[in-house]
């Protein structure tokens, strides 16, 4: 991308325009079954000679091998080209300048890709990602322009004939029954799936003929889900022929993709069958489209060499740009084969509209079938003209959370939900689509360019991952800066929650120890000499069953402390309506106290604070007025402190965490959104908090209004702006490591707490205190809960502060505990051999561990050992090949593997990532890998090379 | 104690059953204990905060929380026992909501009947045995998407894995999450054998002709006469789980008087609890005895006195929620069992109440364990200490 001019200060000329911001981001479509799509958002800022600015916005919509995404890391990719966008200027005075300046981009671009591409000879590589960036560079000129963007394109046409929203599934309709379909319009639209149900299609056909009332020909599409062998396709056809033979006016079926297999061959041979039979009727045509037979003009060339084809479909994500669909819709022109344009499924508005406007510009178009599935459910975009709305709030009426920290949600808990067992099996999705009258209304509308934009409440709250260019800097906290960690890369993989079962197992794996994992929390870990130690999620075996049972139950923990002289929170239960004994006890333990429903759930009833005997009593009114307030209820200490997560292994206070609720910090020029949104960026790479980034949802917007804010608002520079009113870091909050700050009276309550609970060798203390530098006899202080199996993410990866190896002196401890023998110090390089199990084969797991392999860094090979065995020999970096290890046990996404062994071996001599034959399938391996050099050949000849 | 000199005790839920059995130990060899709440027991006075040996549900403190959790994990718990070589019913695990269908057809293909347990929770519980056909199969099914709280039968141990899935919705009606899982096992026919195995030893062996579900059936004890070969196969399975120093192992044997390799030895279950109800059922002093070697073995070395019929025991209670009426209650059971009580309600603001019990330790023991659990007459307190005198 060198062409256009890279230079920040120079003036612009008339008809150029300087790209001052970039961004990507990723979300995902959410489904209401199925696993969620993954879409990519890129938004351009840019400035023009006049100093007009203006924001541009594409989507991109990589769906793995579907769109050529499968190369390699497609946001890595993505973010390369983004950052490379940032500063350019480009010169755009007219349609034709701005269209030349797009594809040299796009050209440049596909050069990239192939580079960046880790698989060898990919022919197409992120295409669905480059979509993105070619939309929003053309919604940046069509405004610059005050064009549409059908018009920058090239408009040909006003309309477009839709598939409608609503399929009819096959047998639906019974011969006979055609009063429903009075109302159906010209175009319809029926699926199915399977062959029985291809034998009710006919009854359905005739039903829709008798139903046209004779006045107008129809389109009919049938998608039959590649579900026919080709005789049941042609009995399809023949059943489509006796439909609406004799009819007396020009109907076209198009029938999609019949065949699982993807022959062109075998398409061909059914169009011909289809002519054969109805040579006689010049009322009916039909139509067999060739799916993912070309996705671009070069291919779509070659098919067209050996012959023809009824209808195609064009699919801008796999074509890689609008561009180069009109590029593949020409050539189809050209031949009079008819175009299909159609979307991926599981797109916003912003790809629908782009798409929409692409119908209108293309060569040819006989049918579109695009929707905007995702504002379904989320609100993520706006439309050019509509009241923007900040006040659309999801979350508004849930109730905000309480202050009260015993009532914050607790994510060590989060561990009972096993989702990982053998016997399930995953529903494909369907894509499905719905007309979204708005979008098709935009270009009639005039409005310029997509016509679309981005709401800033899904940008803070829906995104996944977000880059920004410029790079913004970074928040602060006290003058620290965010930690960096080195291991996020090798952490992301494992998901949102992975890292949490994956921690303890990188560090027994890196002291040398053999692993066996059974699911995503379950593991153990051996030297092969003694019993070895096991794991489940943060449950370990440095805690007694009996420390947990006590734990768990808050009025316990407190008694027992207490027995044991160690601060907590005097308090008691009292019976309900025993106001008298309540007062009699706050006297004793002295005001402030809080009084809570015994049985509390989210803060109902709970009045904290409270000051003295009168309060006290109104309280008391105020709770038995609430839905609860026929229960038993607490009253306690009120302790003005803040919170503390101090992690305690054998008797070793190990790290200490400060959590505090959400919050930026102004700096005189940014507005919150802005400060917030980079705040998040800085979290998205902490590795234990970037799935659980902080929300705008109600709770945020109080806690602005309490301060006189809006989002809108700009800060001055250095005043804290709170976001939140839970510590939960889950929930948004802060963490910020205090460890060597902590004054040594602290520091001994916490060690008492481990000789006064049985059997407790691990344990996060969830302190009160109002400063933890201060000695405990000076302030107010009190611990209100033990957790015997205390998340080891949250203390090790603290937002700020100096982090400690937490996981790392768990396994030092639990190996000297239990006297294994483990190396003395961890390994930087491991060389392991990993045997999996499970339904593994025929789901891709060679090709996704090796993508995933290369991605990481690692070294080695795969193979089968049969059907229900795999068998990997993995070489790299402790962090980042043990992640990929852990990994193993979800695989990709319809594997289904029971257990693996990882053990360590010497370091063979290996290079790259190699899919080794297996004995049994090698015939079939070798089949493959010829396609793929065929494949190659294929795309040299194309490219003229 | 009757006439005959069993012990006669009041009723108590089986699920309280080993802490009770414990318990009741402690008091009877002359040792302090300190009872919280969930089954939590502290016994022996050598620490004056944690004692010298503490359990919970009669689960000794050497069994860790990774210990029990794997043992009420049944699908890890399987695949431990195959990877050691031990045998399993053929088995997989299915979710009530998106895999009920497969789990069907698969009962269908390895052939009825089969057994229906939960995957997840206390071993034993929940646990539908002999499903003969696709129809009962689907009404077993059904019956687990009862939400687990109000199942007859359902007990949740103090460290079990918290249940924090939303529940599902079927019509309104609250239902078990979609996502709750189940697994299905083939019904393996033989003799039922539970052995209780602590510290790598066979303590008891039974034989459950109908099951450990149905004691009508007339359970045996067979810890003299069980071959040896069989004991062994339980002692090795007892330690497939690192971290339980005690183990209920149940398996299915041909006959259990005849030697027996490990192969045809099939091991249907393995508690990390020693579920003396069994043996209860079969002789109360069986129960009290094995109880008795469990406090032994945890309490290494600190010596046990002789057994007391009759003790008087130094009385504290703390946070009761409405004291004098607690006390009122605890006085009023406590003379129903003919025990003497002298007690006071000390400070009624903290809610401590202190005094003196006198009475057969078994008695006093189940007093305290109703106490914390449900409360006598609906009265509670959280913490009960108790010091001979």
């Amino acid at each position: 991308m060198n062409d256009p001019r890279e230079d920040n200060s120079s003036p612009l000329q008339p008809g150029e325009l300087r790209i001052t911001q970039s961004r990507a981001f990723s979300y995902r479509a959410p489904r209401p079954r199925g696993a969620a799509a993954t879409n990519y958002v890129v938004e351009l800022t840019a400035q023009t000679s006049d100093g007009t600015e203006i924001v541009s916005y594409g989507e991109g919509h990589p769906r793995w091998a579907q769109t050529g995404d499968d190369a390699g890391s497609s946001w890595t990719f993505l973010v390369e080209v983004v950052r490379r966008l940032e500063g350019k200027v480009f010169m755009a005075a007219d349609r034709e300048e701005a269209v030349r300046s797009v594809r040299r981009v796009m050209q440049e671009m596909s050069l990239l890709a192939a580079e960046r591409s880790v698989e060898e000879g990919h022919t197409r590589p992120f295409r669905g990602t480059s979509l993105g960036i070619e939309v929003s560079l053309l919604d940046l000129f069509a405004q610059h322009l005050g064009e549409t963007l059908a018009g920058l394109l090239g408009k040909q046409r006003d309309s477009v004939p839709q598939v409608p929203e609503t399929p009819i599934s096959a047998g639906e309709v019974l011969e006979g029954v055609v009063a429903d379909l009075e109302g159906i319009g010209e175009t319809i639209s029926i699926k199915f799936r399977g062959a029985v149900e291809r034998e009710s299609v006919l009854p359905t056909l005739r039903s829709l003929v008798g139903a046209s009332g004779g006045e107008s020909g129809r389109t009919v599409w049938i998608d039959a889900g590649s579900t026919l062998s080709v005789a049941s396709s042609e009995a399809l056809v023949d059943d489509v022929a006796a439909a609406f033979r004799s009819s007396s006016h020009q109907h076209h079926v198009f029938i999609s993709q019949p065949f699982r297999s993807r022959s062109v061959e075998k398409l061909r041979g059914l169009q011909n069958y289809a002519d054969e039979q109805l040579k006689s009727d010049t009322s009916l045509s039909v139509h067999i489209v060739a799916d993912n037979n070309a996705w671009d003009a070069p291919e779509l060339r070659d098919i067209l060499e050996t012959g023809s084809l009824g209808a195609v479909r064009v699919r801008p994500a796999q074509a890689g740009g609008l561009l180069a669909a009109i590029d593949l819709a020409e050539v189809a022109s050209a031949a009079g084969v008819r175009v299909c344009l159609t979307g991926m499924g599981d797109e916003s508005r912003l790809g629908a509209s782009a798409e929409h406007q692409l119908a209108l510009a293309l060569p040819r178009v006989d049918l579109a079938e695009i929707g905007a599935t995702v504002e379904q459910t989320l609100p993520l975009t706006e439309i050019a003209g509509e009241q923007r709305n900040v006040d659309t709030d999801p979350l508004a009426g849930k109730a905000a959370t309480s202050q009260d920290s015993s009532l914050s949600e607790n994510p060590e808990e989060a561990d009972a939900v096993d989702e990982d067992d053998e016997g399930d099996f995953e529903d494909e999705g369907i894509p499905y689509f719905a007309e979204d009258a708005s979008i098709a209304s935009l270009e009639t509308n005039g409005v310029s360019g997509l016509g679309v934009s981005v709401s800033f409440i899904s940008l803070v709250n829906d995104v996944e991952k977000m880059e920004t260019f410029p790079e913004p800097p970074l928040p602060e906290f006290e003058g620290m800066l965010p930690n960096v960690f080195d291991d996020i890369d090798d952490l992301h993989p494992l998901g949102a929650r992975g890292s949490k079962g994956h921690l303890a197992e990188r560090e027994a794996l890196a002291l040398g120890l053999t692993t066996t994992r059974y699911s995503k929390g379950v593991f153990l870990a051996s030297d092969g000499h003694r019993e070895p130690i096991n794991f489940k999620w943060n449950r370990n075996p440095l805690v007694s069953g009996v420390a947990l049972g006590l734990c768990t139950h808050k009025e316990a923990t407190r008694l027992q402390l207490q027995r044991a002289n160690v601060p907590v929170p005097q308090g008691r239960t009292f019976e309900r309506g025993d106001l008298d004994s309540a007062r009699m006890f706050a006297g004793r333990i002295g005001y402030p106290v809080v009084m809570k429903p015994a049985m509390g759930v989210r803060g109902i009833g709970v009045v904290a604070n409270i000051q003295n005997e009168e309060e006290l009593s109104q309280a008391h009114e105020l709770m038995t007025g609430t839905r609860l307030g026929d229960q038993d209820f607490i009253v306690e200490k009120h302790i003005n402190g803040k919170d503390y997560r101090i992690v305690v292994v054998g008797q070793r206070v190990v790290a200490a965490i400060l959590r505090e609720p959400a919050s930026v910090v102004g700096d005189g020029k940014h507005t919150v959104a802005e400060l917030l949104l980079n705040r998040n960026s800085a979290r998205r790479r902490n590795p234990h908090l970037w799935a659980r980034p902080p929300q705008y949802n109600a709770a945020a917007k109080y806690e602005l209004q309490k301060q006189n804010l809006t989002i809108d608002s700009v800060p001055e520079p250095g005043r804290v702006v709170r976001l939140g009113s839970t510590n939960s870091l889950s929930q948004g909050g802060e963490s910020m490591a205090v460890l060597e700050e902590m004054h040594p009276s602290i520091l001994e309550a916490c060690l008492k707490v481990m000789r006064s609970v049985p059997g407790m060798d691990y344990c996060g203390v969830d302190f009160l205190l109002e400063d933890h530098t201060k000695p405990l006899d000076e302030q107010d202080a009190g611990i209100c809960e033990l957790n015997a199996h205390a998340a080891i993410g949250n203390s090790q990866y603290p937002m700020f502060g100096t982090p400690k190896p937490v996981a790392r002196i768990v396994m030092y401890e639990v190996a000297r505990r239990f006297g294994l023998q483990v190396a003395a110090e961890p390994a930087e390089n491991v060389a392991l051999r990993v045997l999996i199990r499970g339904k593994i084969s025929g789901v891709g797991f060679h090709r996704w561990l090796r993508r995933r392999a290369l991605e990481a860094g690692v070294e080695g090979w795969v193979r089968s050992l049969d059907d229900k065995r795999i068998e990997a020999v993995l070489v790299g970096p402790t962090n980042a090949t043990t992640g990929i290890v852990s990994s193993l046990i979800n695989g990709p996404r319809r594997a289904r593997p029971t257990s693996y062994v990882a053990e360590h071996i010497d370091k063979p001599l290996v290079e790259g990532f190699e899919i080794r034959p297996d004995r049994a399938g090698f015939e079939h391996l070798r089949i493959k890998t010829g396609r793929r050099i065929r494949k190659v050949l294929n795309w040299r000849r194309t490219n003229g090379r | 104690m009757d006439a005959d000199g069993t012990l006669e005790d009041p009723p108590i839920h089986s699920f309280l059953r080993d802490g009770f059995e414990v318990h009741a130990a402690a008091l009877e060899r002359d040792l302090a204990v300190t009872v919280l709440p969930r089954q939590v027991l502290l016994v022996g006075s050598g620490n004056p905060v944690l004692g010298d040996a503490s359990f919970v549900h009669g689960v000794p403190q050497s069994s860790t929380v990774a210990g029990v959790t794997f043992a009420q994990d049944k699908r890890v718990r399987r695949a431990l026992l195959e990877k050691q070589g031990f045998s399993v019913p053929r088995g997989a695990t299915f979710s009530i909501g998106k895999s009920a269908r497969q789990a069907v057809e698969f009962a269908e293909r390895i052939g009825f009947p089969v057994v229906v347990k939960p995957t997840m929770g206390d071993n034993t519980i929940g646990v539908i045995p002999s499903v003969s056909d696709a129809e009962q199969m689907r009404e077993a099914i059904e019956y687990l998407h009862t939400p687990l709280d109000i199942r007859e039968d359902f007990t949740r141990a103090s460290y079990a894995m918290t249940e924090l899935r939303e529940p599902g919705l079927r019509d309104g009606v609250p239902v078990a999450p979609s996502s709750y899982r189940f697994l299905v096992e083939r019904e393996v026919s033989g003799q039922y054998v539970r052995v209780l195995v602590v510290d790598g030893t066979v303590r008891s062996a039974l034989y459950c002709p109908s099951g450990p579900w149905k004691p009508e059936s007339g359970f045996q004890d067979i810890t003299e006469v069980i071959d040896p070969s069989i004991a062994s196969t339980a002692v090795k399975a007892a330690k497939v789980i690192p971290g339980l120093a005690l183990a209920a192992v149940d398996m299915i044997v041909p006959n259990f008087r005849e030697n027996t390799p490990s192969k045809d030895t099939v091991v249907v279950e393995l508690s990390e609890r020693p579920w003396l109800e069994a043996q209860w059922k079969l002789d109360p002093s069986l129960a009290a005895q094995l109880a008795c070697q469990i406090l032994s073995f945890e309490l290494r070395g600190v010596p046990l006195g002789p057994t007391r019929s009759k003790i008087t025991v130094q009385v504290r209670f703390d946070g009761a929620v409405a004291p004098a009426a607690f006390r009122d209650a605890y006085e009023r059971q406590a003379a129903r069992l003919d025990l003497k009580t002298e007690l006071e309600v000390s400070d009624p603001a903290l809610g401590h109440i202190t005094g003196q019990v006198t009475g057969p330790p078994r008695l006093i023991a189940w007093l305290t364990e109703t106490a914390l659990d449900d409360g006598v007459e609906g009265h509670k307190a959280m913490v009960g200490e108790f010091h001979p005198l």
